[in-house]
């Protein structure tokens, strides 16, 4: 499902990623650990084509990421530090656009905003920064995408919201839904794979015994 | 892209300054004959009440509807625009095609929102309902030029002050030139409406390039 070979980055003063090479299949799941200003949110937005690379190659179901972004995007949806502007807009109505336009039933919305535990008729102005991170994520489970990369997706979730994250992330990719997660919690039970960024290599990778669905929730995202 | 257009419109419609341009510009026009009477400004030449308010209304518009454009689009621009467009998964052109269209539509309304006090001046005028008419299209017309400034204006800066100003400035040096380009009003604002087709178009077409990735800024 996603092949990167190669992959540089490199901003002004300074390298992110250094030649990252990276194969995920169809319903896979990689976690990816590492220091913070290591390349972790970085290797995200080049996988959600927000950036574009300085060398080396993604391929994206069998699309060239760099040459064919806006059709790469259909497959992809991100949840990181994205800034989302309220616009007078509702929390189901701003996920109910999201999952719209991505030719998503309205439910889809709802049922996302649920399993983050946001409050559905809740202006978005209305929303503290952690709440905002929570309905990106929910953003990214309404959107129904192929590819889901989430970039520290727990952070001000609660246990029991968590949960419920989890159990449905452990559903989609039963049912082939490929995830990224870059998170340093202990995320073994979402991913089959972990993969360590450090100074924008990568130093580590480690497969896991296949997700269990009889392993209890909480076990799967633990501090 | 329905859903983008329904989310535009729904965005312009909550914005308070929608309905306060509608009613600031109805209360004007409808002022305008109790300040100065029927017979409008004597410095005007005796034209009628209907001519005077039209003049009127044409002003108001070049003052109110870029500045209703420009607070009642939604605000993402630059950065924004390209998160927007990975979280849709929809083209930049597409989404600024939708916002132009929310934005034209809400234009319409306030211009609309004065046609009952517009329609009173033409009865007591007596001017036909054709010319009512003619000009009424040509300055709904002219809603589709002034979103489209607005727009080009409000990608382009990040400051919401800044690209209102620019768009009200850009609007009424178009307007003055292309009225100085052919006989009536009417004309220059199909003329006006004409060229800014184009000049969305070349917004549309550049917009996938432009807005296609973060700035590294932001990234």
């Amino acid at each position: 499902m996603i092949t990167i070979t190669g992959l540089t980055m490199t901003f002004e003063h300074r390298t992110a990623l250094a030649g990252v090479d990276l194969s995920i299949e169809r319903g896979g799941g990689v976690a990816v650990s590492g220091p913070d200003r290591e390349g972790r949110t970085t290797l995200m937005q080049l996988l959600a084509t927000l950036i574009r690379p300085t060398s080396g190659t993604i391929v994206i179901g069998g699309l060239d990421a760099v040459t064919e972004v806006y059709r790469v995007r259909r497959l992809v949806a991100y949840a990181g530090p994205t800034r989302i502007l309220p616009n007078r807009l509702r929390v189901d109505e701003y996920l109910r656009f999201v999952a719209g336009a991505r030719h998503q039933p309205s439910a889809t919305a709802d049922i996302a905003a649920d399993l983050v535990g946001l409050n559905r008729s809740a202006p978005i102005e209305a929303l503290a920064d952690e709440a905002r991170g929570q309905l990106t994520l929910a953003a990214a489970i309404a959107s129904g995408a192929a590819v889901l990369l989430l970039d520290r997706p727990f952070d001000g979730l609660d246990t029991v919201s968590r949960d419920r994250v989890c159990e449905w992330l452990v559903a989609a990719r039963q049912n082939g839904t490929t995830l990224i997660v870059s998170d340093n919690a202990h995320v073994a039970g979402l991913c089959d794979r972990s993969v360590t960024l450090c100074d924008g290599c990568i130093v580590e990778s480690a497969a896991h015994a296949p997700s269990d669905q009889t392993v209890p929730p909480r076990e799967l995202v633990g501090a | 892209m329905r859903a983008v257009v329904l989310r535009e419109a729904l965005v312009a419609a909550r914005r308070p300054a929608l309905v306060g341009a509608a009613i600031v510009g109805a209360a004007l026009l409808a002022l305008f004959p109790l300040a100065w009477g029927v017979r409008g400004i004597p410095t005007l030449g005796g034209i009628s009440l209907y001519d005077q308010q039209f003049r009127l209304e044409w002003i108001l518009a070049l003052v109110l509807l870029p500045w209703t454009a420009a607070r009642v689009m939604a605000t993402e621009r630059a950065d924004d625009f390209v998160g927007l467009s990975a979280l849709t998964a929809i083209q930049p052109s597409r989404l600024l095609l939708a916002r132009l269209l929310a934005t034209a539509i809400a234009l319409v309304a306030v211009i609309a929102g004065a046609l009952p006090v517009v329609i009173s001046a033409q009865q007591m005028s007596a001017v036909a309902a054709s010319r009512l008419v003619a000009d009424q299209v040509a300055l709904l017309t002219f809603a589709l030029p002034a979103a489209i400034i607005t727009v080009w204006w409000m990608q382009l800066t990040t400051d919401r002050l800044l690209g209102w100003l620019g768009a009200a400035a850009t609007t009424v040096i178009v307007v003055t030139l292309a009225r100085l380009s052919v006989a009536t009003m009417n004309q220059a604002a199909i003329a006006l409406a004409t060229i800014s087709v184009g000049a969305a178009a070349i917004l549309l077409a550049k917009a996938d390039v432009w807005w296609r990735y973060l700035s590294e800024r932001r990234a």
